[in-house]
């Protein structure tokens, strides 16, 4: 590709995917300037490395491999620091939260669901975003953080378990009209003889 | 994936669905025109060789400053240990009291690249599994990690030669349709004792077809086209090669055998067809693998499928089950496949299988971990004998919570939760458990492992839960600490010391990481435990902790070393125990 037709198609990438990366950026480091320096960061590897993007695949899922690679290192680069600022960063946010409650039991909901997010390693919530936002598969996912699809699932289920464990505890389903699980599966019903459930079955070890 | 049985009011569509709306709400912010775009950062060819050097060069500075400050660290550390305790070289006995936070609470420290108190230890040098799927090598003289060694996929298998070399299959995936591979190729590769490739030879090659019927739809759940499994005997003469690929209206499958010796395929054995699907369903056909082996001359193979309902939906209706079947296994020649219909409903995974008197044999399934273990046994001709032996445990622990005995006549059943043990005898059904109870964290080497982190990070799986010691004497499992902070399991409760006899607690000793695989020295004198890195030992976040490994003298539970600086990647033992 000559070099005015890199540049365009770059152009164009960054336009068309920029708030994409940024939002898997930001998952992952939870930090809007350091979200938006990652964003550029992986642009500009994006760049560099344009003649190994494989056309016949989609751009944004390569953005989103280099942009995961991308933070995660920038958290172990930046570990020093990240160590204190996230702590602040929560009390700050649990004070205003407090203080100014929000109406709607809707965004309450979201707001203890991005509380729980704080939580949760790095890893885990890019697979959260990476799966439940952009619809990426296991294999997908597991690619771009370099660990097994088994473990994309078991990373997920431990994800679900902890929002929801958060949930109960500041929003509890009854107070907010959500709808009780009505599945069953293994976990359920251990002793039926052919298990069935919404949920993709185990992988074997 | 497996379903939280608590779950009492948020279905995972919904926690799902608060992801996305939370998520949609992290748009990038406006960009100053000033600020330097993603164009001011792009490198000069010249300049990225420089950082490239330059980040070589900084390793090694950086390395030569870390020995400096951890040998200043070590001495330091030295003097602690050194100080005479009320029971020197106890380990620390089982006691019904809660860690207290704030009894000589544990300042923050990582751990230290290489911390050695007695002798070099044996094993020295010791090959583990990555969290990336590669493997590495780990030399405990000096604390340094070499890999990654073969660069292919996390479906490789590897085994260590008492020699040291080693030996790979490797599978190297290829093709894409629906964001899924298509092709497969397994290779045998061989590679010295310092992971350096000596040889590799193709064993053969796969290929799966995508589903035509699902050409115009978008099919969420984007099932794979060809799979792989690979194992080895248990004499470690044979590796085993399971293998399925769609091909529309079906799915082949069979299980291709591989001397290790010669890196020939001396046997091959396919099995009958599946179908992928009848109308508005999909199927997938696992790649089969050998279980174990249910006596002599015969072994079980288990190939698990699972299928959904409607293909498009984007919360189908999932069906698992396994095909069971036996096979003449001699001289590396598998032949002649008998199903197991009595089998096939164990559970979703068929983990071990082995022989029982006259004939019989049984199959041990687990489902969510150790949330159940499901033991079943079956006559020659394949009919039930008896009961099922179930034992449940904690949910949401991806792990085989099971080891056989060295006489294959007991199966024991680990609960990493509660810190359970059960044994169940095979013949009998009998079962019997016993529980550790978390000890006070009073050992100075808690320390190393405890950072101030007030939050904490869910454990999700653990690979090599527990070893039996070579003389059959002893158990040593690791534990996971439930109700810590705000998740359900976090941290590691230690290694949990078990008198295989009555089953009784021998000792808990403290964990210094978040530990995740555990194995023995063949000698049984030592006990390794891998720690994660990203997080402390009480499972708080820590992301300046790498991953670690930690060796315990077996006799009472003293620290021997510690190399706590082994990269990002999070390491597991390839066997539980270690040549």
């Amino acid at each position: 590709m000559i070099e005015s037709e890199r540049s365009r198609a770059a152009d164009q990438a960054y336009r068309d995917h920029a708030n994409d990366v940024y939002r898997v950026a930001y998952g992952i480091l939870r930090d809007p300037d350091d979200a938006l320096d990652a964003t550029h960061e992986t642009f500009a590897r994006a760049w560099e490395r344009w003649d190994q993007y494989d056309s016949q695949r989609p751009l944004k899922g390569w953005l989103h491999g280099i942009v995961v690679h991308l933070a995660l290192d920038q958290l172990r680069r930046r570990r020093v620091r990240r160590l204190a600022l996230p702590v602040l960063g929560r009390a700050t946010a649990t004070l205003e939260r407090t203080t100014q409650p929000d109406p709607a039991d809707e965004v309450a909901r979201r707001q203890v669901v991005d509380r729980a997010l704080d939580g949760l390693r790095p890893e885990v919530r890019a697979t959260l975003v990476l799966r439940h936002y952009y619809g990426y598969d296991y294999a997908q996912i597991g690619t771009f953080l370099g660990i097994s699809s088994g473990t994309v699932g078991s990373t997920l289920s431990r994800a679900h378990a902890a929002i929801r464990q958060r949930l109960e505890a500041e929003a509890p389903a009854g107070d907010l009209g959500a709808a009780p699980a009505t599945t069953t599966g293994p976990a359920a019903a251990p002793a039926a003889r052919r298990s069935t459930s919404t949920e993709p079955p185990e992988v074997l070890p | 994936m497996t379903r939280d049985p608590h779950v009492t009011g948020y279905d995972d569509a919904t926690i799902e669905q608060l992801v996305r709306d939370v998520a949609e709400e992290w748009t990038m912010p406006p960009v100053r025109l000033d600020a330097p775009s993603w164009r001011e950062r792009v490198r000069s060819p010249r300049s990225r060789s420089l950082a490239a050097a330059g980040g070589w060069f900084g390793r090694l500075g950086q390395a030569a400053t870390a020995a400096v400050t951890l040998t200043v660290v070590a001495a330091l550390i030295a003097v602690v240990l050194t100080k005479p305790q009320d029971q020197p070289g106890k380990s620390p006995e089982p006691s019904g009291s809660r860690p207290s936070p704030s009894a000589g609470a544990a300042q923050a420290t990582p751990l230290p690249r290489h911390l050695l108190l007695g002798d070099e230890p044996n094993p020295a040098i010791v090959v583990m599994r990555s969290e990336r799927g590669d493997f590495a090598r780990v030399d405990l003289t000096t604390g340094l990690i070499n890999g990654p060694l073969t660069g292919k996929s996390s479906a490789s298998e590897l085994r260590v030669r008492p020699d040291g070399s080693m030996l790979c299959l490797c599978v190297e995936e290829s093709g894409s349709i629906g964001g899924m591979p298509t092709n497969i190729s397994v290779s045998f590769d061989r590679y010295d004792a310092r992971g350096k490739l000596q040889s590799s030879a193709t064993v053969d090659e796969y290929s799966g077809d995508p589903d035509p019927r699902d050409e115009s739809i978008f099919v969420p759940e984007r099932p794979p086209h060809v799979l792989t499994s690979i194992g080895f005997s248990d004499d470690g003469r044979y590796g085993f090669v399971g293998w399925s690929f769609r091909a529309h209206p079906v799915w082949h499958s069979g299980v291709l055998v591989v001397d290790l010796s010669s890196g020939l395929t001396v046997g091959r054995l396919e099995l009958p067809d599946t179908t992928d699907g009848e109308d508005n369903s999909r199927r997938v056909t696992q790649a089969p693998q050998v279980v174990g082996t249910i006596h002599s001359g015969a072994v079980l193979i288990a190939r698990g499928w699972y299928a959904w309902s409607p293909p498009a939906s984007q919360s189908p209706s999932f069906t698992s089950e396994n095909d069971v079947f036996t096979a003449a296994f001699d001289g590396g020649r598998l032949t002649d496949p008998k199903p197991v219909p009595t089998a096939s409903d164990c559970g979703p995974a068929v983990v071990r299988a082995g022989p029982l008197p006259e004939g019989a044999f049984w199959i041990a399934c687990t489902a969510g971990g150790p949330q159940q273990t499901v033991i079943r046994r079956l006559g020659p001709d394949n009919s039930l004998m008896g009961a099922d032996v179930r034992v449940s445990g904690t949910s949401g622990i991806e792990t085989d919570p099971t080891a056989v005995s060295a006489d294959g006549t007991k199966l024991y059943v680990w609960d990493p939760g509660t810190g359970t043990i059960t044994r169940v005898d095979l013949a009998s059904g009998d079962k019997k458990t016993g529980k550790g109870i978390a000890a006070a964290d009073t050992s100075p080497l808690t320390a190393l492992g405890n950072w101030l982190a007030p939050a904490t990070a869910a454990k999700s799986w653990l690979r090599g839960a527990l070893a039996i010691s070579p003389d059959g004497t002893r158990i040593y499992a690791i534990g996971i600490k439930e109700g810590v902070g705000e998740r359900a399991m976090a941290g590691s409760a230690g290694v949990f010391v078990f008198d295989t006899a009555n089953l009784e607690p021998i000792a808990i000793w403290q964990p210094t990481a978040d530990y995740i695989s555990v194995a023995v020295s063949a000698d049984g004198r030592l006990v390794y435990a891998a720690g994660l890195p990203g997080v402390d030992a009480r499972g708080g976040i820590k992301i300046a902790q790498q991953a670690s490994i930690t060796v315990f003298d077996a006799s009472d539970g003293s620290v021997q070393l510690i190399a706590g600086q082994l990269g990002g990647d999070a390491l597991t033992f390839l066997s539980p125990t270690l040549n």
